[in-house]
C-alpha cells in the first residue's frame, strides 16, 4: 500500500459546547483530487485547518506526509500550498513582495510559472493587496499557493464569492497541478457541480461526521433517480423502500433512492406503479437528499 | 475535438467522454490513426480532473477504439473501424428506440402501432420530397 | 418586553462590568498605595482616580468598533446595529452617553469616598462630578459623531485640553477642587452642546451619510497602512530568515522606529519653540516626560501581531502557515521589535538631551513659585556627571543590561498578549485574584501602620509572598520548558542560545554591581539570590515567549 499523503484517524474537536468534528477519519493518496462537501458549519474548514496545524488535534491523530503538522510545521508546510477561505493576506504587501516573500520560504519556487500566472490573471505586481478586489485577492493567493509546485494543495472554498472567470482560473490551476506532477489536491466547496467535475474522491461531512466517502463514480452509483408513475392518485408521497426524497404529485413522482434497484422496483410495483426512467443521481441530488433527510430527522426529534 | 459534458443527466463524466469519442469515430469525424488530444489539454478544456480523462482513455483502449503509443500519445486504432462504427451506430439508434418505446407505453400505444406509425411517417416524408422534385421538373421543362 | 432604554442600559452593563470591576480594584489599590507613601499622597491618589474614572471612557464599548488602543479605536458610533431598530437616535445616543458619564462618575465617587473613609484624608467628591460628566460627553462626542480621524484629533485638542488645564488650575494645595458657578454652568453648557453634536453626527451616520466602518480581514499588526508604506525596501529571496526579518521590519519594526523618530523631532521642535513661546513649555515638558515614554511603552506591546475583531483575538493565518519554526519566529519577532524600539529610545533620548540644552536659553521660568528650568538643568548635569564618571566596561555592561531589559519587556508583553488572547477567561480570573492579593497586602500594611498587627508579622508575610511568587515563577518556567521540549518546540540549539544570553546577562550585572561598590568575595546570600533572579528573568522570557506563540499558532 502506498504511503498516504494525508492520514486523519478518529479526529474529534469541539468549541465551547458545540461539536465541530466527531470521529472523522480520512485518507488521501498521491495524485488524486479530493473534494469535501457539506453545508456551512459542517466542519470542512475545521478539518482542513487541522491538516495545516492551525488547530491542534486534541483527540485522534493527523499526519501529513507522515509528519505531525503541529510538531513539525516546517516539514509539512514547506510541501503544502494553501488558499484560505478568507484570503488572509497582509494588506500592506504588494503583489511582487508577496511573490518574493513566498519564494524565500520555498526553494522549489518556479519563477517562470509565477510570471506566467501573473500575466494570465492580468495582475499588476505593484498593486497593494488592500487595493485588490476579492477575485484578485483569490488569484494572488492562488499564485502564492501553486507557484512553488507543492506536493499537496489545500483549497478552502476556492470559488466562494468569485465570478466565473476567476473560478475558471482556479480550476485550471488545480487541473494543472494534478496533471503535471501527480500532485494531490484537497478542496472544499459548496458548489456541487464544481466538486463533481473536479474530484476523484468525494467526502460529505454533516454535523461533524463523515456521512459519505469514496470514489465519485462509486458514490454516484449508490444512488439513483427514477421517474415513477402510479395508477392511484397520492396526495402525499407514498412510502417506498430505500427512497430518500420524493418530488412531484398525484400520479407522477420523481424519486431519489439508494441501494438496490430491484428492491426499489419491487416496492414500486407493490404500490401499483412502474418505473419509467432511471439514472444515476447527480452529486447535488445526493447531497440534497441526505441533507434534507437529516434536517427532517432533526425536526422530527 | 468537440466534446461537451453535461452534469445534469446523471451519466458519469468519463462515460460521456467515452461515448462521444466512440460517436466521433463512428461518424468519421475522427479518422483512424488520428491523435486524440493529450490528457492535460483535454482536462483543461473540459475543466475536469485529469484522472477522469485517464479513465476514459483507458476504457476506450480496452474497447479497442484507441491505442496508446509509448511516449507519443493516444491514437485512434487502425484496425477494424467498420465493426466499431457499426456497433456504435447501433448503440445510438437503440437508445432512441428504447426511449420511444417507453414513451409509447406511457401514451398507450403498442409496438405494432409504433411500427405502423413509423412507416406512415416515412411515406409522408418521401412524398413531401417527391412533390417538390416533380414541381422542379415541371418548372424546368 | 423591556423598553429599549432599559435593554440598552442592560447591554452596556453587560459589556462593561468586567472592566468596571478591574478599574475599581485598580483605583483602590493604586490609590491606597499612593496614600500610604507620602504626604502628597492625597494629590497623587486624586490624579490616579481622575485618570482612571474621570478621563477614560469605557474601552469595552469603544472596542466594539474595532481598531487598536494605540489608534484610539475606530471612530464612529459603535452600536451601529441599532440603526435598523425603531428607536429614535436621541434615545439610544442619550442612553449610552448618560450611562457612560454616570457610571464613571459613580465609580469615582465610590472609590474616593472609600479611600477617604479608610485613610481619613479628604478627597474632592461632588465638586468634580460635573467636570467628569463634561469630559466624558466631550470625548464621546469627538469619538462618535465623526468617522474622520483627523477631525477626531483636532476635536480632542479643542475640547479636552482646555478642560484638563482647567482642572489642573483648580486643584488647590491642601487638596480641594472648587469650580465657580460660572465654570459649572459653562461645563453644563458643554455637556449639552456635545450631546447635540453627537446626536447630529450619529443621525448622519444612521442615514448613511458616512461610509460604514469596513472590517478588513487582515490588518497590519495595528499600524496604519500609510505608516508602513513610508519606508519600503525589497524583500530578500535568498533565505526564509531574511524574508521573515524583512516582514517584521516592514510590518512593525520600521513603524515603531518612525514613531520614535517623530517623537524625537517633535520634542526638539517643541523645546526650540518654547524659547520664545512660554505657553508651549509645559506642553514640551509633558511630551518629553510623559507622552514619549508612555508611547514607547505602548510600542513594546504585542510583538506577535495579535489582532482583535468583533471581540475575538486571532493571529494571522498567513503567518501561521509559513514553513518556519515557532521558536525561531518568536525569537525573530521579539528581536526585531526590541532592536527597533532601542533605536527609537536612543533617538528620543538624544533628542531630549539636545533639547535640554535649549532650556538654558529659556531663562528663568516660574512654575509654582519655583524656577523649573533650573531644576531641569540641574537634573541634566547630574545625569551627565554620573554617566561620564563610569569606565568603558561599565558603559558596555549598562548597554547590555538595557538591551536585555527591553527585549525581556517586549517578550513578556507579547507572551502576555498571546496568553490572554488564547486563555482569556483564565487570565481574567488570574488578574482578578492578583488584584485581590494586592488589596489584601495594602490592607495588611494599613493594619501594620495602625498597630493592629505586629510589624514582624507584616514583614514575615511580605517576605513569604515574595518567596512564593518567585518560586511559582521558577516552577512555572521549568514546567513550560519541559513541555516545550517534549513538543519539540525548543530544540537543543535554542537551549545553547539561552545559556549564552544568561551568561552575558550575568556578566553584565556583575560588572554593574561591582561598579556600584559590591565585592564579589563579600556577596551575601541575599545578593546572590537577587543576582540569580535578575539572570533568571531573561531565561523565563526565552521559554514563555515561544510557548505562548505556539499556543496561539496551533490552537
Amino acid at each position: 500500500m502506498e504511503q498516504s499523503v494525508v492520514d486523519v484517524k478518529d479526529l474529534s474537536r469541539s468549541f465551547g459546547g458545540k461539536t465541530a468534528l466527531d470521529g472523522v477519519s480520512f485518507r488521501a493518496t498521491a495524485g488524486q483530487v479530493y473534494g469535501f462537501v457539506g453545508s456551512n458549519g459542517a466542519g470542512k474548514t475545521t478539518l482542513l485547518k487541522h491538516l495545516l496545524g492551525l488547530w491542534r488535534a486534541t483527540t485522534g491523530s493527523v499526519r501529513v506526509f507522515g509528519l505531525d503538522p503541529v510538531r513539525d510545521p516546517v516539514g509539512v508546510l514547506s510541501r503544502v500550498g494553501y488558499l484560505s477561505e478568507e484570503r488572509d493576506l497582509p494588506e500592506w504587501m504588494r503583489i511582487d513582495e508577496l511573490m518574493s516573500y513566498t519564494q524565500a520560504y520555498h526553494p522549489t519556487w518556479d519563477a517562470s510559472y509565477a510570471r506566467e500566472l501573473l500575466e494570465t490573471f492580468a495582475l499588476d505586481p505593484a498593486r497593494k493587496i488592500k487595493d485588490l478586489s476579492k477575485g484578485m485577492r483569490a488569484q494572488a493567493g492562488l499564485i502564492a499557493a501553486v507557484a512553488h509546485r507543492p506536493e499537496l494543495l489545500i483549497l478552502d472554498e476556492p470559488s466562494s464569492g468569485l465570478d466565473a472567470m476567476v473560478r475558471r482560473d482556479i480550476l485550471d490551476a488545480v487541473v494543472r497541478a494534478v496533471a503535471d506532477d501527480g500532485r494531490t489536491v484537497i478542496f472544499s466547496s459548496h458548489l456541487l457541480d464544481e466538486v463533481e467535475r473536479m474530484s476523484d474522491h468525494v467526502t460529505m461531512i454533516q454535523n461533524g461526521r463523515v456521512s459519505l466517502s469514496g470514489a465519485l463514480d462509486e458514490v454516484r452509483r449508490g444512488y439513483q433517480r427514477s421517474r415513477v408513475h402510479f395508477v392511484d392518485h397520492f396526495d402525499s408521497p407514498p412510502a417506498l423502500d430505500t427512497a430518500l426524497v420524493m418530488e412531484g404529485g398525484g400520479r407522477a413522482w420523481s424519486v431519489v433512492h439508494s441501494g438496490s434497484l430491484e428492491q426499489f422496483r419491487h416496492s414500486v410495483t407493490a404500490r401499483g406503479g412502474e418505473i419509467v426512467e432511471s439514472r444515476d443521481a447527480t452529486l447535488e441530488e445526493i447531497f440534497l437528499a441526505r441533507a434534507g433527510r437529516t434536517r427532517h430527522q432533526a425536526e422530527a426529534a | 475535438m468537440d466534446i461537451s459534458i453535461n452534469l445534469t443527466d446523471g451519466v458519469p463524466i468519463y462515460r460521456q467522454i467515452v461515448n462521444q469519442v466512440k460517436y466521433l469515430v463512428a461518424s468519421g469525424l475522427l479518422q483512424p490513426g488520428e491523435e486524440l488530444p493529450p490528457i492535460r489539454t483535454l482536462a483543461l478544456q473540459l475543466k475536469v480532473t485529469p484522472n477522469t480523462i485517464v479513465k476514459a482513455y483507458g476504457d476506450l483502449e480496452i474497447a479497442g477504439v484507441v491505442q496508446k503509443r509509448q511516449g507519443s500519445g493516444t491514437f485512434v486504432s487502425e484496425g477494424r473501424p467498420q465493426q466499431v462504427a457499426l456497433r456504435e451506430r447501433r448503440r445510438v439508434i437503440e437508445q432512441r428506440i428504447d426511449a420511444l418505446l417507453a414513451e409509447a407505453h406511457q401514451l398507450n400505444f403498442t409496438a405494432d402501432d409504433i411500427l405502423r406509425m413509423v412507416r406512415e411517417r416515412k411515406a409522408e416524408m418521401d412524398g413531401a420530397t417527391a412533390e417538390p422534385a416533380e414541381a422542379k421538373r415541371e418548372v424546368k421543362s | 418586553m423591556r423598553s429599549p432604554i432599559v435593554a440598552m442600559l442592560w447591554e452596556n452593563w453587560r459589556l462593561t462590568r468586567v472592566e468596571a470591576a478591574l478599574r475599581f480594584a485598580l483605583g483602590i489599590v493604586a490609590g491606597s498605595a499612593a496614600l500610604l507613601m507620602s504626604g502628597a499622597g492625597a494629590t497623587v491618589a486624586f490624579w490616579i482616580l481622575i485618570t482612571l474614572h474621570g478621563m477614560c471612557v469605557w474601552f469595552s464599548i469603544l472596542k466594539l468598533n474595532g481598531g487598536k488602543f494605540m489608534d484610539g479605536y475606530k471612530p464612529g458610533f459603535p452600536f451601529y446595529l441599532l440603526y435598523a431598530r425603531p428607536v429614535p437616535t436621541v434615545v439610544f445616543v442619550g442612553a449610552t452617553m448618560a450611562y457612560d458619564a454616570i457610571s464613571c462618575a459613580a465609580l469615582y465617587l465610590l472609590s474616593a469616598a472609600l479611600l477617604e473613609f479608610a485613610f481619613r484624608q479628604p478627597l474632592p467628591l461632588f465638586s468634580v462630578t460635573v467636570w467628569i460628566a463634561a469630559c466624558h460627553f466631550c470625548y464621546l462626542c469627538v469619538q462618535w459623531s465623526t468617522s474622520n480621524r483627523v477631525v477626531q484629533w483636532i476635536g480632542s485638542a479643542v475640547f479636552l485640553l482646555p478642560l484638563f488645564l482647567l482642572l489642573r488650575n483648580r486643584v488647590a494645595s491642601p487638596l480641594q477642587v472648587e469650580f465657580s458657578l460660572i465654570e459649572n454652568a459653562l461645563m453644563v453648557l458643554i455637556v449639552i452642546v456635545a450631546f447635540g453634536l453627537t446626536v447630529a453626527g450619529v443621525a448622519r451616520q444612521r442615514s448613511g451619510g458616512t461610509v460604514a466602518p469596513v472590517h478588513r480581514t487582515a490588518g497590519s499588526g495595528g499600524y496604519p497602512n500609510w505608516l508602513i508604506t513610508l519606508f519600503r525596501f525589497r524583500c530578500p529571496t535568498s533565505s526564509a530568515t531574511r524574508a521573515q526579518v524583512w516582514f517584521e521590519l516592514q510590518s512593525s519594526g520600521l513603524p515603531v522606529l518612525a514613531i520614535g523618530l517623530a517623537f524625537a523631532i517633535l520634542i526638539s521642535l517643541l523645546f526650540a519653540i518654547s524659547i520664545p513661546v512660554t505657553f508651549a513649555r509645559p506642553v514640551a515638558q509633558g511630551v518629553a516626560i510623559f507622552l514619549a515614554p508612555a508611547a514607547l511603552l505602548v510600542l513594546c506591546g504585542n510583538a506577535f501581531g495579535i489582532r482583535r475583531r468583533q471581540g475575538r483575538a486571532y493571529t494571522s493565518t498567513f503567518e501561521a502557515t509559513q514553513p518556519y519554526g515557532t521558536a525561531q519566529m518568536a525569537g525573530l519577532k521579539v528581536l526585531v521589535r526590541s532592536i527597533c524600539l532601542l533605536a527609537a529610545m536612543i533617538a528620543v533620548g538624544v533628542s531630549v538631551w539636545v533639547s535640554s540644552s535649549f532650556i538654558s536659553a529659556w531663562g528663568p521660568w516660574l512654575l509654582d513659585g519655583k524656577d523649573a528650568s533650573q531644576g531641569m538643568l540641574g537634573l541634566r548635569h547630574e545625569i551627565g556627571d554620573a554617566i561620564g564618571g563610569l569606565t568603558g566596561y561599565v558603559h558596555a555592561a549598562l548597554a547590555v543590561v538595557a538591551s536585555v531589559f527591553v527585549a525581556v519587556t517586549v517578550a513578556s508583553l507579547a507572551a502576555f498578549t498571546a496568553i490572554r488572547a488564547r486563555y482569556s477567561r483564565r487570565v481574567n480570573i488570574a488578574i482578578s485574584l492578583l488584584l485581590l492579593c494586592g488589596l489584601a497586602l495594602v490592607l495588611l500594611v494599613l493594619a501594620g501602620q495602625s498597630g493592629i498587627a505586629s510589624e514582624f508579622l507584616v514583614d514575615a508575610l511580605f517576605t513569604a509572598t515574595r518567596w512564593i511568587a518567585a518560586a511559582a515563577m521558577v516552577c512555572g518556567t521549568v514546567y513550560l520548558a519541559w513541555r516545550a521540549v517534549a513538543e519539540q518546540l525548543l530544540m537543543p540549539r535554542h537551549v545553547y542560545g539561552a545559556i549564552l544570553i544568561w551568561a552575558a546577562c550575568g556578566a553584565a550585572w556583575l560588572t554593574l554591581a561591582h561598579a556600584g561598590g559590591l565585592q564579589i568575595a563579600a556577596m551575601t546570600a541575599e545578593d546572590t539570590v537577587s543576582l540569580l533572579w535578575r539572570m533568571f528573568l531573561p531565561l523565563m522570557a526565552c521559554v514563555v515567549a515561544p510557548w505562548s506563540l505556539s499556543r496561539i499558532r496551533h490552537i
